[in-house]
């Protein structure tokens, strides 16, 4: 139990290893609901991951990256108990967001709904990768760890979650954002109007 | 490196899909996406994941006296 992290004596300034997982939880839980999709399921998945976690204390190693640690673990747990249950639940999320691609010249502010929905339209892994290395502060090297994949690989998933958000969201060509949405709108009416006329 | 299959030739096509995007197209996202997940992280933790952690480690001193 020496080697233990979890009951290694810590000098005061020291968190503890149940501090340490309090402090991570923020972070894990919003990598758990990015995996299931949705919330459903996430905190299952979060108490899965503390347990497991708390039980493999002694394969953590100090200094080293909790958070890509637990993301490991949480991962593993997710493809071996969740993800089928979950993928139900993202079917239905994923019939919400083919509603989303409106045709241009209308609403040109994209809320935080949107985006959701789009994000959720992803593909799991690309999900992952972009909100690890776009979000939770991973380095590639460390989301290529966490996935046990190779680093091109996660490059390749960030870009293609980059340019899907885009394609999906209806800003992925020039002039296709806010302002430019809405000259082109102009544009448009002035033109018919012109024809009308 | 990486595998022929997956590396260059299909990492390099993905690599110009995304460069293709606009830096403005890139801004917007990452920060959609940074709002995205400060929302997640700023959401408060339920209790019941303090109780477990607490039980655990009470548990664990238990033991080990």
């Amino acid at each position: 139990m020496a080697n233990d992290a979890r009951s290694d004596a810590p000098p005061s300034s020291t968190p503890s290893f149940r501090q340490s997982l309090v402090a991570e939880l923020p972070g894990i839980r919003a990598y758990a609901i990015t995996l299931c999709g949705t919330q459903h399921g996430a905190d299952d998945l979060v108490q899965d991951t503390l347990l497991k976690a708390w039980g493999a204390a002694a394969s953590f190693r100090p200094g080293t990256n909790m958070r890509a640690w637990l993301f490991v673990i949480l991962r593993n747990t997710y493809f071996s108990l969740y993800r089928r249950r979950a993928r139900e639940v993202q079917d239905v999320d994923g019939a919400h967001a083919e509603r989303l691609s409106v045709p241009g010249g209308q609403e040109a502010t994209i809320d935080l709904s949107d985006f959701r929905r789009a994000l959720a339209q992803l593909p799991e892994e690309q999900r992952e990768a972009l909100i690890m290395v776009g979000a939770s502060g991973l380095s590639y090297e460390e989301a290529a760890a966490v996935c046990g994949t190779a680093l091109g690989t996660i490059k390749s998933r960030v870009n293609r979650a980059r340019a899907r958000l885009a394609d999906l969201l209806g800003i992925s060509g020039t002039g296709d954002l806010g302002g430019d949405r809405h000259t082109e709108a102009v544009i448009r009416q002035g033109g018919s109007t012109v024809a009308n006329s | 490196m990486t595998k022929p299959e997956e590396g260059p030739a299909k990492a390099d096509r993905h690599g110009d899909a995304a460069a293709q995007l606009e830096p403005r197209v890139q801004e917007k996202l990452g920060r959609m996406l940074q709002q995205h997940y400060d929302d997640l992280v700023a959401a408060p933790v339920p209790d019941q994941f303090l109780v477990l952690l607490a039980e655990l480690e009470a548990k664990e001193k238990s033991l080990g006296e």
